[in-house]
């Protein structure tokens, strides 16, 4: 009865019918009805079985053997056997339901008492075992009226599913004697409350996931080395406060390109993952949406051709139609550095799957958790950081796209002509964001004309952060 | 708040029993039991979603803390982790739950002997008597 209840302890969770709760209820009330008193001989056992008091385990183990083996080596008849053991059952049953209802009156009546409940932490109380014990019974129950059901409704699958499962059981039993099969099922519902008591897969499961070398095992190492790659952003949000931009953009990540170039031929043999890649974007975003970069930013800045430097400046810059624009939001980005991101990216990840692997081998399972909690930490902070970036991106675009789009696409042209002859400088980056300067955009509302006196660009701002933010383009 | 009462449910430990009474049981069952701690759980008077235990009277460990005892009122009860569940000491609110029971028990024990506890899903502060 109790490892019924321990192994049902999955069930509990599922979703299941009102029907079924109902059934499992009224079977719950009926058996802890009959259970009720018998708390502590529960108690007892489980302690038992779970070799809490090892004297009593021990008796316990001695018993069951010995009637194990008794049953099995008597020579006495079966028959005997069968009918003493009802004849039992009959006593017993009459003792309890004539003469104990009265020897019980009178025990109320001297001692009033109540039966208190025992409370024993890591042993499973009277009201749970009868509610796995229930689950349990509805379940088998509603098994049994579905196989009743397919057997009416196609005979002959039936037959050749059962006869199939049998033939099964007879081979085993053919080859196996029937007395060890029943021994071993015997220590099996013996020991298998150990198991379940000191949560035996459970210590089981690091160990299998080390032998889980399909790429999907591959993939989840993944956030680790992602944490690796994040940590000098975090370490810096962490460490102090203030948001001057140089010591921001200290803590981003800088990329030896040497690296990178040896990496770059490398990265086709590489899967590639969106995830990771979106994380990448995120931090540049990040770093281009909300701090302009000036002085201090060389490291992101030099870039080794002009194509990838365009590319780079690609989200900030607006389309010709405003609502496309807006709606390609999302793609822009990784428009913009998908090769240069990867490879990055599996620079990283390479020098540190190297470091992990040979980490791994002598690594606590609690190391491994905390590591990984770190990187969803780390990577949902991204997230935010990516969703600000964007955020900040469609604001830009809708200010800018519906203030003076013709003035600023003329503007952007020169710009671009400009990075083309691979000038780069930090200069024109200010240039840009000084478009988005309040002065400069309520002195070109006149020529927009849409939204009048000095609030018009705030305003402008507001609702191209909100549409944006409800994902309608303007 | 003006209190209602409402009879539907058993009434309160306390008055279902007399004072000498309940001295004594706690007396028998500490002679018997001396390491473990009689508790009185029963139900705030005005609960509507919890459902009642099975016992009232439980024998508690002193040694367990009262975040384990919780939890294990809890899976007797098989409350969802949805559901919200608080244990109220009856004359002084919600203990720590980091204390252990016999500490709890030290400071917050009636007159009788007993713990006195009630449950509740919300907050509030069960006096029930």
């Amino acid at each position: 009865m109790t490892h019924a209840g321990g192994s049902a302890g999955a069930l509990r969770s599922r979703p299941c019918s009102q029907d079924r709760d109902a059934q499992v209820r009224a079977v719950r009330a009926r058996l802890q009805e009959t259970l009720g008193p018998y708390e502590r001989l529960a108690t007892c056992l489980q302690a038992a079985l779970v070799w809490e008091r090892p004297l009593h385990s021990l008796l316990l183990y001695a018993a069951v053997n010995a009637l194990f083996w008794f049953f099995a080596l008597s020579s006495l008849r079966l028959f005997f056997l069968l009918f003493s053991g009802l004849a039992l059952a009959v006593c017993v049953d009459t003792w309890r339901n004539k003469i104990w209802p009265e020897i019980k009156v009178k025990r109320l009546h001297d001692s009033g008492a109540e039966s208190w409940g025992l409370v024993q932490p890591g042993t499973l109380s009277v009201p749970e075992l009868c509610q796995h014990m229930a689950e349990v019974w509805v379940t088998a129950t509603s098994c049994a009226s579905g196989l009743i059901h397919f057997k009416q409704r196609s005979p002959g699958k039936f037959c050749v599913l059962t006869s199939g499962v049998f033939t099964l059981l007879a081979i085993v039993g053919r080859y196996i004697p029937g007395i060890l099969l029943f021994y071993s099922s015997v220590l099996a519902a013996l020991l298998f409350p150990l198991a379940a008591y000191h949560r035996l897969w459970q210590r089981l499961e690091p160990a299998l996931r080390w032998l889980d070398f399909s790429p999907r095992g591959y993939m989840m190492s993944k956030p680790i080395d992602n944490q690796f790659l994040r940590k000098p952003i975090a370490g810096g949000a962490a460490a102090d406060c203030s948001d001057s931009e140089e010591e921001l953009a200290a803590f981003c990540p800088t990329f030896d390109e040497a690296v990178v170039a040896k990496e770059l031929d490398i990265s086709d043999s590489e899967h590639s993952d969106a995830e990771v890649s979106y994380t990448e974007n995120g931090t540049f975003n990040l770093s281009r949406g909300q701090t302009p970069l000036t002085e201090g930013s060389e490291d992101l800045d030099r870039h080794s051709d002009p194509e990838e430097s365009f590319a780079c400046d690609l989200p900030d810059f607006p389309s010709i139609n405003p609502d496309a624009t807006l709606m390609e939001d999302d793609d822009d980005p990784s428009l913009g550095l998908p090769s240069l991101g990867s490879a990055r990216l599996s620079g990283v990840r390479r020098s540190t799957l190297q470091e992990l692997e040979s980490g791994l081998l002598d690594s606590d399972p609690e190391e491994e958790l905390d590591l990984s909690l770190g990187a969803l930490r780390q990577a949902s902070a991204d997230l935010s950081g990516r969703l600000a970036g964007d955020i900040a991106a469609g604001m830009i675009h809708a200010a800018l796209a519906s203030a003076v789009q013709p003035r600023v696409r003329d503007h952007r042209a020169r710009a671009y002509r400009q990075q083309d002859s691979s000038e780069l400088d930090t200069d024109l980056d200010g240039e840009d964001f000084e478009m988005l300067d309040q002065s400069e955009l309520n002195q070109m509302d006149p020529f927009g004309g849409s939204a009048g006196g000095r609030g018009g660009g705030s305003h402008q701002r507001d609702s191209g952060f909100l549409s944006n933010l409800l994902g309608k383009p303007q | 708040m003006p209190p209602f009462e409402r009879t539907q449910h058993p009434k309160p430990f306390k008055q279902r029993k007399s004072f000498a009474t309940r001295q004594q049981e706690v007396a028998g069952i500490r002679m018997k039991f001396p390491t473990k701690i009689p508790v009185i759980i029963e139900r705030y008077q005005r609960e509507k979603y919890l459902p009642l235990l099975d016992k009232t009277k439980f024998l508690v460990p002193q040694e367990l803390t009262m975040t384990q005892f919780v939890t294990i009122i809890r899976n007797r009860m098989t409350l969802m982790p949805s559901q919200a569940f608080y244990l109220l000491l009856n004359n002084s609110g919600i203990a720590s739950m980091s204390l252990t029971m016999a500490q709890v028990y030290k400071e917050h024990k009636d007159d009788d002997g007993f713990l006195y506890m009630t449950y509740a899903s919300q907050e509030m502060f069960g006096q029930s008597d």
